[in-house]
């Protein structure tokens, strides 16, 4: 894999192509990720889209006869092959997914995990780690007086916003969102996506969804995805009002057939 | 397998309604040619009568896209139409409305002592009905050149206005007796420039609906004119 610099992108990705054993997931992927943007990923069920998020902080590593080619540089490191350690790239780019899934601990400590493996003890340093974290995604006001409570017992909105705030507490500079309120109902979906919106800010968002209304509401670019294959890529007011490709069109218009 | 049957049926049915409206509103144009031609207050009336049937089309169209756009959530192209549907059908209707304005106008100058029409208010009359039949047929075939000549077309319209105005302002000066009969003319030389003007916007949204451009020609008329001392 070469080390071409990257542009002022987040993340390049290059000729991208990932086989699970014989079967080609990905198929010469060209994309670039913008830094502080939401990009949505959609697709079919089975497209790749989910693949090629997990790429982004190799969680595909997990699967076996999982084979990759091509170049996926995070601010022009390849996160292949740079030598950057997976707990760096982690830390770098979390990720949140479909179902909420807090520890079974208490609030408190699902936000402080990822600061304590990274050494953080002194109580002081966790509790504005915490605060601040929960301050971010809007409940520190709901949970503050409940932090010892376990995380089990809170609704499934507010797992999932837990769960984001527990990615931000080791300062990343991507998240990741694999169908993050497909669980959720309305109200819940519509905090999450305000968030991601704020969160923009100091994040790079990428969001994979099935609800077109969704790509379309809060994301700034959007990827369709085919068979494997990038369909086609833009900004997503463009994707969603004039799409150039007909496949892109009958699947956003629900005629995919 | 293709899926969305109804909601594929619904926007078929909208855009024929859309078409058809068009067709009334070509044919309101042509029988007001013929009742201006020949002062027939009969025709006039008729023409003013059938106005409601043309406001009611609108009328429907809209309520059919509303409810298609609250239900489906329509995007990309589907979007593009009925948000096109939507405005054209406004423009459709004024067109129909100057119909009747001229037919009002039918009725008085027929009461009047004749005067000379403009020299080439028939012809801007012809002039602005092709172009409504064009928009139609563009419209049909999704023909996005010859939307483009229509919109080009205008502009020979708001010449012929000015040309009809000065014939009327001449013979004002000739026949001073006619005054009444010469208003009018310029009356009519007027809703036929505006009715161009509506069917240029019409034509536009046909450009839109096929290119995905927002591109509508609004006349730069204003700021010529806005610039001359």
């Amino acid at each position: 894999m070469s080390e071409k610099k990257a542009t002022s992108a987040k993340f390049y990705v290059h000729d991208l192509d990932l086989f699970y054993g014989s079967f080609q997931a990905l198929k010469k992927i060209n994309f670039q990720i913008a830094a502080n943007r939401i990009t949505a990923l959609i697709g079919p069920s089975g497209c790749g889209k989910s693949t090629f998020l997990k790429t982004l902080n190799r969680m595909n590593d997990f699967v076996e006869g999982c084979k990759i080619t091509g170049d996926v540089q995070l601010d022009g490191r390849d996160i292949y092959t740079s030598g950057m350690s997976e707990i760096e790239l982690r830390q770098r780019v979390g990720m949140v997914f479909q179902q909420p899934n807090p520890f079974p601990k208490t609030i408190y400590d699902n936000v402080a995990y990822g600061p304590r493996i990274r050494g953080v003890h002194r109580k002081s340093e966790l509790d504005e780690i915490v605060e601040t974290s929960l301050r971010e995604v809007g409940i520190w006001d709901e949970f503050k007086d409940r932090l010892n409570k376990s995380a089990l017992g809170l609704s499934g909105g507010q797992q999932q916003r837990l769960c984001i705030a527990r990615t931000i507490a080791v300062h990343p500079e991507v998240i990741l969102m694999d169908e993050p309120t497909s669980a959720l109902d309305p109200i819940s979906t519509m905090k999450i996506e305000d968030l991601a919106v704020e969160m923009k800010e100091k994040y790079t968002i990428v969001i994979v969804t099935h609800n077109m209304q969704q790509a379309n509401r809060i994301s700034d670019t959007t990827a369709f995805f085919l068979l494997g294959e990038l369909i086609e890529s833009g900004p997503t007011q463009d994707i969603f009002l004039n799409p150039q490709n007909k496949k892109t069109e009958e699947y956003i218009t629900g005629r995919f057939g | 397998m293709p899926t969305r049957k109804e909601y594929d049926e619904e926007l078929k049915v909208i855009n024929d309604l859309v078409e058809a409206m068009g067709q009334q509103v070509l044919l309101a144009i042509d029988r007001t040619n013929v009742a201006l031609k020949n002062l027939d207050v009969v025709s006039a009336n008729a023409i003013m009568k059938n106005d409601a049937m043309i406001d009611a089309m609108e009328t429907e169209i809209e309520e059919r896209c509303i409810k298609i756009v609250v239900k489906q959530q329509p995007i990309a192209s589907d979007w593009r139409k009925l948000a096109s549907y939507m405005r054209m059908i406004g423009d459709l209707e004024r067109i129909a409305d100057n119909c009747s304005d001229i037919a009002i106008y039918i009725k008085k100058l027929a009461k009047l002592k004749k005067a000379a029409a403009p020299s080439r208010l028939e012809e801007a009359f012809s002039d602005m009905r092709k172009m409504v039949a064009d928009t139609v047929t563009a419209f049909h075939n999704t023909d996005i050149s010859l939307a483009e000549e229509v919109v080009k077309a205008d502009d020979v319209i708001d010449d012929l206005f000015e040309k009809n105005a000065e014939d009327i302002k001449k013979g004002i000066q000739e026949n001073i007796d006619d005054l009444d009969a010469y208003l009018i003319y310029l009356g009519i030389d007027k809703y036929v420039e505006r009715m161009a003007d509506h069917v240029t916007a019409v034509a536009s949204w046909v450009s839109f609906i096929a290119k995905g451009e927002l591109n509508i020609m609004f006349t730069d008329r204003y700021t010529k004119e806005s610039e001359t001392k």
